[in-house]
C-alpha cells in the first residue's frame, strides 16, 4: 500500500538524484532521466554511443549516486564467460582439506558495468542471459541469486569494429532501454572541458539506497493506467510486427523482426515511472510515446530495405508513431469515449 | 460523480454546443437527401413537387435525425468530455479521473486531486470547438443535388411527348370547334338554338384557351363536340329534310343542291347520278346501283319523315324511288330498263326543278295533283321535243300524254307502261304475267350479242338499249326451268357471302316471296 510518506519520498529522492548525476555530466539529459527511470524500474540499460560521450561515466556516477556496489566488466573478445558469472576455486578449509569455493564474478554486484559489450564473444554474452533476466547465476550446477536491486548497464560503439560480436535477439530483448548518446553540442561539450580540467573523477554524491529504491519501484508500481493506454500500447507494439494484424504499413516495409512482449512491459513499467518522475499521478499517452523510442529502437529489427533506405530504428519507429496519430485521435474522439 | 460532472460542466457545456453543431448539420444532409430521394422519385413518376411539401420532409427528416444523431452519437458524456479534455493536454488526468472516480485508494485520491487542480488552470477556451466540416460538405453537396433535382424538369419523356400530341390534339379540337362554329351559323336552326350552341362552344373553347387542357379535359371536349355535332345534325334533320340527303354518298351532291337551293346544281346532280347509272359495266352492277339508289332514298325518307314545306320533295324523291325501283325490275328480268330510267330521271329532275324554283306548289296540288303532275310532265316533254331533236323526251311526253290523263300519280307508272305497251308490244299486264312465267336464259339465246349491256354507252357515245319486244323468244324458257337453277345459285351465294350485306334482306325476301 502506497504512503504519502513513499510519494514523497519518491519525489525528493528523484529531484535528489538528478541533481547528483547532473553535478558529474553535461548535457544528456534525456539519457539520464531515462536511465534513471530505467533503474527504478528494475530495467537493463544498453547505452550505445561513439567513444567518449560519457557512457561509462554516467554509469559510475548512477553507482555512486545510488549507492550501491559497482563493478565493471570490459568486454573483450578473449573474456570468458566465468571471467562474469564466476567459477569454483579450490581452497583449503580449516581442516587443511581443499574444497571446492565458489568465486564469484563481477556479475555479482548491483550495479554491472558492461562496456562494450559487443566486443564479447556470444557465448560470454550469453552468460549475462539469466542474470539479466532472473537476477540469478548458475555456476556447476548450483544457482547463485544476484542481490537486489540489480541493474546491467551495458555499452557499445555504433561503429562496426573488427572483433566486435553483434547482440543476440534474445540477449538484447532483455535491456529494458537502449539509450544513445548523441554527441554534445558545442554549449555542452565546452561545459564538459571546464569540468573536467580540475579532476576527471566523479564528484556526485550518494542520495539514494537501495532499499530506498525498492520502495520507489514500487510505488510506481502502483500508478494507475486507464485502458485507454493500455490499448494504445498494445496497438504500439503490435503495430511493429509485420506479420501481425494490426502490422503498420512501415512495419511491413521495413521491419523483419518486431518487438517483443517484453517490449509492452517495460513500456507500461516505465511509463508509471515516468508518471511519477513527472508528478503525476496516471500514465499518460504522452510518456508511451516518449518512452516508445528507448524501450522499442533495439527490439525492431529493421529489413534489407530499410538498410538500403538508411532508415534507423528511431525513424522507423517514429513512422509508426505517426501512422498511430490516427487512433490516437478515435481514442481522444467519439468512438472510443 | 456530481463532484466530477461538476468538475467537467464549463466543458461539456462548451462541449454541447459543438455536439449540436455536427447533429444539426448531419441532420440537415440526411434532410435534404430525403428530399433528394423525394425528388428523383417525383421524377420518375413525372410529377411536379410541392415545395410545402419538400419542406415540411426537410424539416421532419432533419429534426429528427439531429435528435437522434445528438442522443446516440454527439452527446458530450463524462468519457466523451474527458477524452476531449486530455486531448488538450491534460495527459489523461481526466480520463483517469473518472475511471477511478469509485477507488477510494491513496493514489486514486491523489490523481483525481492532480486532475482537478490540472482543470481548474486549465482555460475552457482552449477547448476548440471542432467544426462539422466533413458534415457541412456533405450537406452542401446534398444541397447541390437538391438544388439540381429541383431545377430539373419533372416531365417525363414520354410524358412530353403525351404533351406534344396533346397540344396536337388540342389545336385539332380548336380547328374543329371553328368548323362547327361555322356549321351553326350556318345550320338551318332557329336563333335560340343557334344562340345556346354557340355559347357551349364558346364554353368548350375559353376551357381549351386556359391551357389546362389535360387529356381528360380533350376527351371530354372531344365528346361535348361530338354531342353538339349530333345534336345539330339532329336539329337540320328535322329541320330540313333535304339535309338528310347529306348523309348517304350518291345523294350528298344533290342534298346540297336542294340546300343551297340551287336549281342547275341539283339538275347536274340529277344527271351526274344519271350518267352514274349507266356507266355501269354489267348489268348486274347497274342493277346494284339502281336498288343502292332506291334503298338510300327509302331510308332517307323514314329515317327524317319531310315536314309540310317538304311534301312535296318527298313526294319527288319517293316516286323516283319507285320509279328505278320499275327500272330495277325490268333490269332483274332481262328487259330494256333504259326508258324507264330515263323517265325517272327526267320526271325526278322535273320535280326538282318545280321544287327549287318555287313555283306555287300548293296551288298545283289544290289544282289536282295528277293533273298538275300530267300537265307539267307533258309541258316538259313537250319542250324537250323542241328542242334538238332528242326524240326521247318527246316520246315518253306523247306516252305518257296518252295513257295518264286524269288518273292516279301511283297509276301513272303502270299508265305509262300500258301507254307504252299500247303502242308497242301489247298489254302490260299479259306481258308482265309472261314475263313472269319465263325468264331470259343468254345460253339458250341464239341470237345473243355478247357485248350487248343495257345502257352502256357505246365509244361512238349512243347509248345501248334494245326494246323488250327484241328479246328474242328463243332465250326465254320457263321460270319454273330455272328456279332450281336460281334457287341452288341463291344458297351458294349466301353461303358464300357474296351478296352484299345491304343487299342481303332484299335478295332472301325476293326468292322466299316467289
Amino acid at each position: 500500500m502506497v504512503t504519502e510518506k513513499d510519494l514523497q519520498v519518491f519525489s525528493s529522492k528523484c529531484r535528489q538524484v538528478f541533481e547528483q548525476i547532473g553535478r558529474d555530466m553535461v548535457g544528456q539529459k534525456d539519457v539520464v532521466e531515462n536511465t534513471v527511470i530505467a533503474m527504478i524500474a528494475g530495467g537493463n540499460v544498453l547505452l550505445e554511443g561513439v567513444p567518449g560521450v560519457g557512457k561509462t561515466r554516467l554509469v559510475r556516477s548512477m553507482g555512486r549516486v545510488f549507492g550501491l556496489p559497482f563493478s565493471r566488466i570490459q568486454f573483450t573478445p578473449d573474456l570468458m564467460p566465468a571471467d562474469v558469472t564466476g567459477t569454483n576455486i579450490i581452497e583449503k578449509d580449516a581442516q587443511g582439506n581443499s574444497v571446492y569455493k565458489f568465486q564469484p564474478g563481477p556479475i555479482f554486484s548491483s550495479i554491472v558495468l558492461a562496456d562494450e559489450i559487443n566486443r564479447a564473444t556470444p557465448k560470454t554474452q550469453s552468460a549475462l542471459l539469466e542474470a539479466m533476466q532472473e537476477h540469478m547465476v548458475s555456476v556447476a550446477g548450483t544457482d547463485y541469486k544476484l542481490d537486489e536491486p540489480f541493474f546491467v548497464l551495458a555499452t557499445q560503439n555504433p561503429v562496426e569494429q573488427e572483433g566486435t560480436y553483434p547482440l543476440p535477439e534474445a540477449q538484447i530483448d532483455r535491456f529494458m532501454f537502449k539509450l544513445n548518446l548523441p554527441f554534445p553540442s558545442m554549449a555542452d561539450l565546452r561545459d564538459i572541458v571546464v569540468m573536467t580540467q580540475n579532476t576527471m573523477d566523479e564528484v556526485a554524491d550518494q542520495v539514494i539506497n537501495a532499499q530506498e529504491l525498492l520502495q520507489m519501484r514500487a510505488t510506481a508500481k502502483e500508478i494507475p493506467v486507464i485502458d485507454e493506454v493500455i490499448d494504445y500500447t498494445m496497438r504500439l507494439v503490435s503495430a511493429t510486427h509485420p506479420d501481425s494484424d494490426h502490422a503498420s504499413e512501415t512495419a511491413r516495409q521495413y521491419i523483419r523482426m518486431g518487438a517483443s512482449p517484453r517490449a509492452a512491459q517495460a513500456l507500461i513499467t516505465t511509463a508509471k515511472v515516468r508518471a511519477l518522475v513527472e508528478g503525476r499521478y496516471n500514465v499518460s499517452l504522452e510518456d508511451i510515446d516518449v518512452l516508445a523510442a528507448p524501450v522499442l529502437r533495439h527490439r525492431v529489427k529493421p529489413n534489407f530495405e530499410a538498410v538500403v533506405a538508411k532508415k534507423t530504428p528511431d525513424e522507423l519507429i517514429a513512422a509508426i508513431q505517426e501512422e498511430l496519430k490516427g487512433s490516437r485521435k478515435l481514442s481522444h474522439g467519439r468512438k472510443n469515449a | 460523480m456530481l463532484e466530477m460532472k461538476k468538475v467537467l460542466a464549463p466543458f461539456r457545456r462548451r462541449l454541447r454546443l459543438e455536439a449540436w453543431g455536427h447533429a444539426a448539420a448531419y441532420g440537415c444532409a440526411v434532410g435534404l437527401a430525403a428530399v433528394s430521394v423525394w425528388l428523383t422519385v417525383l421524377h420518375v413518376l413525372g410529377r411536379k413537387p410541392q415545395a410545402v411539401g419538400c419542406i415540411g420532409l426537410f424539416a421532419s427528416v432533419a429534426l429528427l435525425t439531429g435528435i437522434l444523431l445528438y442522443a446516440l452519437c454527439y452527446r458530450p458524456t463524462v468519457k466523451r468530455t474527458a477524452a476531449r479534455m486530455d486531448a488538450i493536454g491534460l495527459q489523461e488526468r481526466v480520463r483517469t479521473m473518472v475511471a477511478l472516480r469509485e477507488d477510494d485508494a491513496l493514489l486514486s485520491r491523489l490523481q483525481r486531486e492532480d486532475a482537478r487542480e490540472a482543470i481548474a488552470r486549465t482555460d475552457v477556451h482552449r477547448l476548440t470547438l471542432r467544426w462539422p466540416v466533413k458534415a457541412l460538405v456533405i450537406c452542401l453537396a446534398a444541397a447541390l443535388l437538391t438544388a439540381g433535382l429541383a431545377v430539373m424538369p419533372f416531365e417525363h419523356p414520354a410524358q412530353t411527348v403525351a404533351e406534344a400530341e396533346e397540344t396536337e390534339e388540342a389545336r385539332l379540337i380548336r380547328q374543329m370547334i371553328d368548323d362547327l362554329r361555322a356549321r351553326i351559323e350556318s345550320a338551318n336552326i332557329s336563333e335560340e338554338e343557334r344562340a345556346r350552341l354557340l355559347a357551349e362552344l364558346e364554353a368548350a373553347e375559353q376551357a381549351l384557351a386556359k391551357g389546362d387542357a389535360d387529356i381528360e379535359t380533350l376527351a371530354e371536349m372531344t365528346r361535348a363536340s361530338g354531342e353538339i355535332v349530333e345534336e345539330l345534325n339532329q336539329m337540320e334533320m328535322f329541320r330540313n329534310w333535304a339535309y338528310t340527303l347529306l348523309q348517304y354518298e350518291e345523294l350528298a351532291v344533290l342534298g346540297q343542291a336542294i340546300l343551297d337551293k340551287d336549281v342547275e346544281g341539283a339538275s347536274m346532280a340529277v344527271a351526274a347520278m344519271r350518267a352514274d347509272v349507266y356507266a355501269s359495266e354489267t348489268s348486274s352492277i347497274m342493277l346494284d346501283k339502281l336498288t343502292r339508289l332506291m334503298l338510300d332514298i327509302q331510308e332517307a325518307l323514314e329515317t327524317s319523315p319531310p315536314d309540310d314545306s317538304e311534301a312535296y320533295l318527298g313526294y319527288a324523291f319517293s316516286n323516283f324511288a319507285d320509279e328505278i325501283q320499275t327500272a330495277a325490275a325490268f333490269l332483274y328480268t332481262n328487259m330494256d330498263p333504259v326508258q324507264y330510267i330515263e323517265l325517272a330521271f327526267y320526271r325526278f329532275d322535273s320535280r326538282l326543278r318545280m321544287y327549287l324554283s318555287g313555283e306555287d306548289i300548293i296551288e298545283l296540288v289544290e289544282e289536282g295533283e295528277d293533273a298538275g303532275e300530267t300537265k307539267y310532265i307533258a309541258q316538259k316533254a313537250q319542250e324537250a321535243g323542241e328542242g334538238d331533236g332528242a326524240s326521247k323526251g318527246r316520246t315518253e311526253g306523247e306516252e305518257t300524254g296518252e295513257g295518264t290523263e286524269g288518273e292516279s300519280v301511283e297509276l301513272l307508272y303502270s299508265d305509262v307502261a300500258e301507254g307504252r305497251r299500247g303502242t308497242g308490244s301489247g298489254t302490260r299486264d299479259k306481258q308482265y304475267h309472261a314475263e313472269a312465267r319465263s325468264v331470259y336464259e343468254p345460253g339458250r339465246d341464239v341470237s345473243v350479242d355478247p357485248d350487248y349491256v343495257p345502257g352502256r354507252v357505246n365509244p361512238d357515245g349512243t347509248v345501248q338499249r334494245k326494246a323488250a319486244s327484241y328479246v328474242q323468244q328463243s332465250g326465254m324458257v320457263p321460270y319454273t326451268e330455272v328456279y332450281g337453277i336460281y334457287y341452288a345459285q341463291l344458297l351458294k351465294q349466301l353461303e358464300q357471302g357474296e351478296i352484299p350485306e345491304w343487299l342481303l334482306e332484299e335478295v332472301e325476301a325476293y326468292f322466299y316471296g316467289m
